[in-house]
């Protein structure tokens, strides 16, 4: 059989790192003195220090929200964690200006050799800020604006701060404020009225650096008619103490635009990632969030759209994998703010060993509307008798014009399934590996190619071991 | 009753999540009138109204906190060994979904604990009645019933207001199905628009027991009910089925809480829920699956039928499985009255507001013809239609 060959692979991929000299350092621990050193490094306007500021009072306000969540985020100690940890500012253009070993690391990750395949722009981010940023240059022309976010704050503020902390106030959640006082690094995409970017922008995440916080910001804003697609990858090598991402990403899709945002996380198990994605879509836009979940110690992530026009569409297409100790809380939010406004959620979870997924949805259709849909659809598979799945959905519908439907169900794969395939030659973990990747088949379609392949093969990575 | 300064109720915090969407506040007790003994000829009265079933085997009658007339059981239940009295122990406390402060209220201050034990093979043909008469001040009335090995139990509760002023009802149910019995619980609340309530109650079924409770919830202005159900011996089978229908000023809140300790066990939950003009309803629900508690089929389902642009339907179903060899689902849906069906039936000949009504009755049918008791049956459809004519 050829599928030995593909479970052949490299299992190591992303878990290395290299000594790096980083030439601005935050240090330990936060302060106002570390909002200060941050800012200063990124010579940014008053304003945005204030944001900082505010962003860190409200952090430092906010309880932690364990009387829902899990009480493992009282393990994260945030007077351990670095900050900010930068090799220079200004990102370089091409590929030969950025630092050697810097290279290596995306080297390894396959950057240049994607983006010479098939990417319209690369932005790689290496700990705090964005190591490599190119773009096609038909796309600059055409009035692409894709760049990290402290370059869209210095050289965009006209474009970019009117969104800019406006679809996720500062004041949004714990995880949200603390990016917003020290965020760094992230991708910052402004697409003209009308523009159409065939190829999907990408952009790649690392945390290098132990005990380093990585905190991106994107905004990405699709102006009236536009359509764009925007993918990013995250990894981090595997290192003894534990570590924390706390991204904020805010999309705006204007009149009739469409985003796609594609993420593929596999942390390594000791990361925290603890996310705030939502996206506003005005009239006749469409947003989708395709998310894909493996690894990390604990992931919350809650991709949410805000359907404030008529006949706006969201949609949120979720992939979970919790591994061994692992806990995966995703879901979705859906809030409808205007007529004939719909949604769709699908999510699909996998528990192996001792792993826990959960499922947390918000819908929420508010009075005087007419004509809103939402379809939820949430899928779990149990591998072994020890591993977990919750489901936590929350669902408010007022008035009569509207429909909402929520449908979930929890399943191991079957005996007889298993029992077929072995009489057919296959051993019992090849069954359970083809098993698994049919259950999450149809979702992993709408993955381009070659993530889709990738995954697959993470999925066949993660179930090693886990059958017989 | 001078017990309710003595022991004040705490109310939850607004943010706790098992409060999540209810109206917290409405559920405070300051503004409460003690409860008064009522004259005899009102407890007669009562006693006579509360002739819901032609044919029972026994009747407890509550107005308020005390009885209206001595219980009656049937001496071929006597001779039986079936008991149903008022109990000096009282009901064991039991795991809540939130309201606990209400149930050790309840269990403090309660005077009426009617216990009913049903011993084991003895099979009652007729069913058990408790009737509850709400007044001024807080009623807290209290049920535990318990059937022997391969006994069979139907039991009837209904909760009612005597007169249109303001009351309060917190009340506890426990009820525990021996191995191989089998019990069938119907219960009706349809007080005034006045009354707010909190009903706790844990059904729980040893091995091969089937309990069946129904919930049929029509008047009352803020209701709260808890209802966790336990399988706890082997192939137990257990179905909660509600039906509740929410108008003007009215919030029913429903938590229940599926849970299953033994394996080859089952549960099955359907809560239907009609929206009028005004109402709201909150459905919380939870399926908890112990590692322990291999091929458990557990099914959850909320219906809410908005019937009115003004109506609020929130759903929490809720998922938690630690075994990995199960059937579980939940669904939840809200919508209106199908276009197509009123067209179909709008097209031969019936009214629009005829076939609006077929409609809504026949979603609450699939509730009611689960009863299995002729006349009750009637009794809820008038009560229903009553509550649409208002």
């Amino acid at each position: 059989m050829s599928a030995t060959e593909t479970i052949d692979l490299d299992f190591e991929k992303g878990n290395f790192h290299y000594d790096t000299e980083y030439d601005y350092d935050a240090g330990t621990g936060l302060s106002e003195a570390t909002i200060d050193y941050i800012s200063g490094v990124k010579e940014e306007d008053s304003w945005v220090r204030d944001f900082r500021m505010k962003g860190l009072r409200t952090f430092t306000d906010k309880p932690m929200p364990t009387h829902w969540a899990t009480r493992d985020l009282d393990n994260i100690d945030f007077n351990k964690i670095r900050y900010y940890l930068s090799k220079g500012q200004t990102p370089s253009r091409t590929w030969e200006e950025v630092p050697e070993d810097v290279k290596n690391t995306f080297e390894r990750l396959g950057i240049p050799e994607q983006e010479r395949k098939f990417l319209a722009g690369v932005e790689a981010q290496f700990d705090s800020e964005a190591a490599y940023s190119r773009m096609k240059d038909d796309l600059a022309k055409e009035g692409v604006i894709f760049v990290g976010s402290t370059e869209g704050l210095r050289e965009h503020p006209e474009i970019f701060r009117r969104w800019f902390g406006k679809v996720i106030p500062t004041s949004d959640n714990k995880f949200s404020a603390l990016n917003s006082a020290v965020f760094s690094g992230g991708s910052f995409i402004y697409v003209p009225p009308g523009v159409k970017v065939k190829q999907p922008l990408q952009a790649y995440f690392r945390i290098n650096a132990e005990n380093f916080g990585q905190f991106e910001r994107t905004l990405i804003i699709a102006d009236e008619g536009s359509e764009v697609t925007y993918m990013e990858g995250c990894t981090a090598p595997k290192f003894e103490t534990s570590t924390l991402h706390s991204a904020v990403v805010e999309l705006v899709a204007l009149k009739g635009a469409k985003i796609q945002y594609i993420t593929v996380q596999n942390w390594s198990n000791n990361v925290f990632n603890l996310v705030t994605k939502r996206a506003r879509a005005e009239e006749e836009a469409e947003v989708k969030w395709i998310d894909c979940n493996i690894g990390s110690r604990l992931t919350m992530k809650y991709p949410g759209v805000i359907l404030k026009g008529r006949k706006a569409r969201g949609e949120v297409l979720s992939i979970a994998l919790a591994g061994d100790g692992q806990h995966q809380d995703t879901g979705a939010k859906m809030i409808h703010a205007a007529d004939e406004t719909s949604s769709n959620i699908i999510a699909k979870s996998i528990s192996v060993g001792t792993g826990r997924s959960s499922y947390r949805g918000i819908v929420n259709v508010p009075r005087n509307l007419k004509g809103c849909k939402n379809n939820t659809e949430c899928d779990a598979l149990l591998i072994n008798s020890n591993s977990r799945t919750d489901t936590y959905p929350a669902i408010t519908v007022r008035g009569d014009g509207n429909s909402v439907q929520h449908e979930a169900s929890v399943s191991k794969v079957s005996a007889e399934q298993i029992f077929y395939m072995r009489q057919r030659g296959l051993s019992e973990a090849q069954a359970m590996s083809l098993s698994v990747n049919g259950f999450v088949n149809d979702l992993v379609r709408e993955f381009p190619m070659e993530y889709s392949v990738e995954l697959k093969r993470l999925i066949e990575m993660e179930m090693e071991g886990s059958v017989g | 009753m001078k017990l309710m300064d003595e022991n004040p109720l705490n109310l939850p915090s607004a943010s706790d999540p098992d409060w999540r969407f209810a109206s917290v506040r409405k559920y405070r007790l300051d503004a409460v009138q003690p409860t008064v003994d009522l004259p005899e000829d009102a407890l007669q009265d009562l006693a006579e109204r509360s002739r819901f079933l032609d044919d029972t085997s026994g009747h407890a009658i509550l107005a308020g906190n005390q009885l209206s007339a001595p219980i009656h059981l049937q001496d071929s239940a006597i001779n039986l060994g079936v008991s149903l009295d008022l109990s000096e122990t009282p009901c064991e406390m039991f795991p809540t979904l939130g309201g606990q402060q209400f149930l050790d209220y309840n269990s403090t201050n309660s005077r009426t604990s009617i216990c009913l034990n049903v011993p084991d093979n003895v099979e009652l043909q007729s069913p058990i009645l408790l009737v509850h008469w709400n007044d001024t001040g807080v009623a807290l009335p209290q049920v535990q019933v318990k059937t022997g090995k391969y006994s069979k139990l139907c039991l009837v509760e209904i909760y009612l207001s005597a007169d249109s002023t303001p009351g309060h009802n917190i009340a506890s149910t426990q009820v525990q199905a021996g191995e191989g019995s089998h019990v069938s619980r119907v219960v009706v609340r349809n007080w005034n628009p006045h009354t707010t309530a909190v009903h706790l109650e844990k059904l729980s079924a040893q091995r091969d027991a089937l309990l069946r409770s129904i919930n049929i919830n029509i008047g009352g202005g803020t209701i709260r009910q808890e209802s966790v159900i336990s399988a706890e011996g082997q192939g137990a089978d257990l179905r909660l089925h509600s039906l509740s229908v929410s108008g003007e000023d009215q919030e029913f809140d429903q938590r229940t809480l599926q849970t299953h300790q033994a394996p080859n066990s089952r549960s099955d939950l359907l809560f239907k829920n009609a929206l009028m003009a005004g109402g709201r309803t909150i459905f919380s629900g939870m399926i908890r699956v112990s590692p322990e508690a291999q091929y458990t089929d557990a099914y959850q389902t909320n219906r809410n039928l908005l019937l009115d642009p003004s109506a609020e339907a929130n759903s929490l179903p809720g998922l938690e499985i630690l075994a990995n060899d199960v059937k579980c689902s939940h669904g939840a849906t809200s919508g209106q009255i199908d276009d197509e069906q009123l067209f179909y039936m709008r097209s031969r000949g019936i009214t629009e507001q005829l076939a609006r009504q077929l409609l809504v009755f026949g979603f609450f049918e699939e509730i009611i013809s689960k009863i299995h008791l002729p006349d009750l049956e009637n009794k809820v459809r008038g009560w229903i239609e009553e509550r649409f004519k208002t």
